[in-house]
């Protein structure tokens, strides 16, 4: 059931999600096209000549910190993020189908993980390392923060996925003799495999981009969200939109690919 | 055949030992820090509450709390409103659902890209010398630049509802789009109008989404301090970002006090909300 | 013993928690027969399907598959296959590979697999389809899928979990059909769970009728339907009216049934009776006929009519008498038009006394057929 098209309303409304997809994207844009402004620009238009001269400074000058080992670090905790909250998730997710003890009691902590300030559980986890004698380090105590993230938004999703998810598809490779991991192998991961993407997606984005619960787990090698949270505030030159640029196509390629792979699939399949 | 049965507690171990892991004993220690003592360089095991104390006889806690949930508050008003009016435009009236399926998508794909990049994204556009106020003054609106826009708390708003609408819209338009069209037949086939619709089957039908879009953006205001340092220039201050400064002079136990009265505080909102919803029912459907 | 698919069903309980659903349950279905399980939603035979297959296991009690105690024995290894209620095709999977999976399973070569499964398509026609998706199917095709599917492995034993419920009324008469012709040229046991009495009726060599987790009554087709055990078994197979009453006298096995009204019935019993004791009899409904009892040994009752129902070959007659239940007669047609009845006439039944059949079971639940919920 729609309502009238074409009525005031709906041009009302249209105006409305108009405006907001702006407002959404417009601050964006500017930045895009101010990364790059010409070698004697400043933050602000007007643009003086275009070049690419602002990216090629972030690289090669040492004014911007380490951004090469704080990207490649990013990307490493990225991809392990991704794996971990994929495999856990399935998991969890499948186990959740049934009723057992202490479900709720894990499914609250992944809500409290969820709603907790940050950087408090960067703290926590940070003391933690400091309490036992480890030394917070981007690999572990980081990785440990960024799937305190991944995690909680890891098993929602899987919620989701496996609501269309018939548990007699399970029962009927069974009856053809498949044992639990050949069942797996064969019919749940494949039938669920764009579910997972975007599992996958979620547990690498929101990792790669991860700021508040870094910043005191990390240790003395920093990642990528915290250089920039760094030069927000110490560089004034267009490098700041550089890197912004920059760093915000590694997003949008990953969830590129994530759709396009999804959108063949589902494709495939109808 | 046991393993039948052991098959759920195997299957849910590793995320289960993960988040004991990397959740539960976090906040422990930060309980226990809480409680202890320190000299400014050192941690010291004690048991007591002179951390809580100074937490509840500072005039400065209030304030604080005050601030962040006006802050919230109002994060929470626009939020919504957009929300709510982006998400019904997308589920009634626009007609074809692989529009509706693509629209969507565009209002949630800044939610896989960076908030810091997003945040900073303001600044030439509400600068001095930025796009708004050209604007302003080329159509000769004004003479001087609008200095409220950026750093100051407009502006820290601003960016909350920018960068948070989308955990609002998501929810909304998963229960939204559930609505049996049989449902709003019905009503119009009782005599209802649009609006009567509106008011009495949509926004009732859609209150699960507003609830769960509403946990997502009270955890998200109250536990920044990177968006009200930045963007109020210094001026304003959050619960955390107060926090923050503690946690910079390395007054951990302190800071470990505050961190648990803000988890108490944003687990007791969440609570509140989730009275009202039933997020686990509501994911399943 | 049978080497095509006896199953003995001994002592089986299942419980899930509080609740029983299967309770102490002996059952043999005899190899190569097309068995039919029926019974309300939640009476069990769902359950007892799914232990067979494996898909539950037992709270007590032992399943024996040709002799060969199958109770521990893992799914797919137990000479069993299983159509499921909603095919359960996988959906990523073209149909010779959904049909060969169990091969895939085995271990069987690519060529081989692709091989047998093409000649399974083939004997459901469907090989034409052979490399579309699940989803490019109608209901009945995907049905003949998951047949095809179940019979690859060549089980002894076939187990249709309400196979036909999501097919329309008319694909699900045609399939009943091809059903029970594939049951006659495989000579394996099927085991066919239902909820629909025309169904178990057309298709059983066997039927089963289950309440609360209990076998009420297990026989022929006919002899369910004719000589039902318990007022249970009669109203839910249907066709029956029940009428209770007590003994009033005895003489020569044949008891003097006394309704609640006052009408006095004569009923021949398969067993002692005793003065006093209460006693349940059902009369089928096309047996009656409207008029008054001409000769001695016939049964009679009064009511108002308060339905009439046109159904083709026949008229549905619904009577008020007092103190009983809903009365039904089922005239022929050419009876009924030879003088028509109209709502709120006061007429006469009357039946030959050797309809009156005893039933000797207590149950007295309605069992009003219901959808099943899984």
């Amino acid at each position: 059931m729609k309502f009238s098209n074409r009525s005031l309303a709906f041009y009302l409304l249209a105006g409305f999600f108009a405006l907001f997809v702006a407002f959404l994207y417009g601050p964006m844009i500017i930045i895009f096209v101010l990364s790059f402004q010409g070698e004697s620009g400043g933050l602000t238009f007007p643009m003086r000549g275009v070049s690419t001269h602002w990216f090629a400074d972030l690289f090669a000058s040492s004014r911007y910190g380490d951004l090469g080992g704080a990207l490649s670090r990013s990307l490493i905790l990225g991809l392990a993020s991704l794996a971990i909250t994929a495999v856990t998730c399935l998991f969890a997710g499948l186990a959740f189908r049934n009723k057992f003890i202490g479900s709720s009691v894990i499914f609250y902590l992944a809500i409290t993980s969820l709603v907790v300030p940050g950087i408090l559980l960067g703290l926590g986890l940070g003391q933690l390392f400091q309490l036992v004698g480890l030394r917070p380090n981007w690999f572990t105590s980081g990785l440990a923060s960024h799937l305190s993230w991944t995690l909680p938004f890891g098993l929602l999703i899987m919620f989701a996925v496996l609501n269309r998810f018939d548990g007699a598809w399970e029962e009927a490779a069974r009856d053809a003799g498949a044992k639990y991991w050949e069942t797996l192998k064969f019919v749940t991961i494949p039938i669920l495999f764009p579910g997972l993407i975007a599992v996958a997606l979620f547990g690498f984005t929101l990792s790669y981009d991860e700021l508040q619960r870094s910043l005191l787990t990390v240790g003395a090698d920093n990642t990528l969200p915290i250089e920039i949270a760094n030069m927000t505030q110490n560089v004034t030159t267009p490098a700041l939109y550089a890197i912004g640029t920059f760093t915000s196509a590694i997003s949008f390629t990953v969830i590129g690919i994530a759709f396009v792979a999804i959108s063949i699939i589902q494709k495939r399949r109808n | 055949m046991t393993n039948r049965s052991l098959k759920p507690y195997l299957e849910a171990l590793p995320y289960a030992l993960l988040l004991v892991l990397i959740v539960g004993v976090p906040i422990a220690t930060l309980i226990t820090i809480s409680f202890w003592e320190t000299d400014g360089l050192l941690l010291y095991p004690a048991f007591s509450f002179e951390n809580y104390r100074e937490l509840f006889t500072s005039s400065l806690t209030l304030t604080l709390y005050l601030d962040t949930i006006k802050f919230t508050l109002l994060t929470l008003f626009f939020s919504m409103i957009i929300g709510f009016t982006c998400s019904y435009f997308l589920v009634f009236f626009v007609k074809s659902l692989k529009v509706q399926i693509a629209l969507f998508l565009l209002c949630t794909v800044p939610f896989w890209t960076s908030a810091t990049i997003r945040m900073i994204s303001w600044v030439p556009f509400l600068g001095k010398e930025g796009v708004f106020n050209s604007a302003v003054q080329g159509i000769g609106l004004t003479d001087t630049p609008l200095e409220f826009l950026l750093f100051s708390d407009f502006a820290v708003v601003l960016t909350y509802v920018h960068l948070f609408t989308l955990f609002m819209i998501v929810p909304i338009f998963n229960s939204m789009s559930k609505i049996s069209p049989s449902v709003i037949e019905a009503a119009r086939d009782a005599g209802a109008n649009d609006f009567d619709i509106l008011i009495n089957i949509i926004i009732p039908l859609t209150k699960t989404g507003i609830a769960l879009g509403s946990i997502f953006i009270v955890a998200l205001v109250m536990g920044d301090f990177f968006v009200v340092r930045i963007m109020s220039g210094g001026q304003s201050a959050s619960v955390v970002s107060a926090m923050k400064n503690e946690i910079d002079q390395l007054y951990y136990p302190q800071a470990a006090a505050a961190a648990v009265l803000l988890i108490a505080m944003v687990l007791i909102f969440v609570s509140l909300i989730l009275r009202v919803v039933d997020i686990r029912t509501e994911l399943a459907r | 013993m049978s080497m095509n698919g006896e199953i003995l069903i001994e002592r089986v309980t299942k419980k899930y928690g509080p609740v029983t659903a299967v309770d102490n349950l002996d059952l043999k279905i005899e190899g190569g027969s097309y068995c039919c399980m029926i019974g309300p939603s939640g009476c069990g035979k769902s359950t007892l399907l799914r232990m067979i297959a494996g898909h539950e296991t037992l709270t007590a009690g032992s399943i024996k598959i040709n002799g060969n105690d199958v109770t521990n024995v893992r799914t797919g290894q137990r000479g069993t296959a299983m159509m499921f209620q909603s095919y359960a095709l996988f959906p990523h999977l073209t149909l010779t590979d959904n049909v060969a999976f169990p091969l895939k399973i085995d271990k069987v070569s690519t060529a081989e697999r692709r091989e047998r499964g093409h000649e399974m398509l083939d004997r459901v026609q469907l090989l034409h389809l052979a490399d579309r998706l699940p989803s490019e199917l109608s209901g009945g095709q995907q049905q003949r899928v998951a047949l095809a599917r179940a019979l690859i492995t060549n089980p002894q034993v076939l187990l249709l979990d309400e196979p036909l419920s999501a097919l329309d009324e008319f694909l699900r008469l045609r399939m009943r059909v091809e059903l029970k012709r594939l049951q006659n040229d495989l000579g394996i046991t099927f085991v066919h769970v239902t909820h629909t009495q025309p169904e178990a009726i057309a298709l059983a060599d066997q039927v089963v009728v289950m309440d609360h987790g209990i076998v009420e009554q297990t026989g022929s087709s006919r002899e369910i339907y004719d000589e039902p055990h318990s007022p249970y078994i009669a109203r839910f197979m249907g066709g029956q009216n029940i009428i209770s009453g007590s003994v009033d006298s005895e003489e020569n096995g044949q008891a003097m049934a006394v309704d609640f009204s006052g009408n006095r019935f004569v009923v021949s019993s398969k067993r002692d009776v005793k003065a006093g004791e209460e006693l349940n009899f059902a009369i089928r409904r096309d047996r009656i006929r409207i008029g008054s009892a001409d000769g001695d040994h016939q049964s009679a009752l009064t009511g108002i009519v308060t339905n009439l129902e046109y159904q083709g070959t026949f008229v549905k007659v619904a009577l008020d008498v007092e103190g009983h239940e809903e009365f039904i007669i089922y005239l022929p047609d050419d009876v009924f038009f030879e003088n028509p009845l109209e709502t709120g006439h006061t007429v006469s039944a009357h039946w030959p006394n050797e309809m009156n059949f005893h039933l000797l079971g207590k149950n007295d639940s309605t069992g009003n057929p219901m959808e099943d919920s899984h």
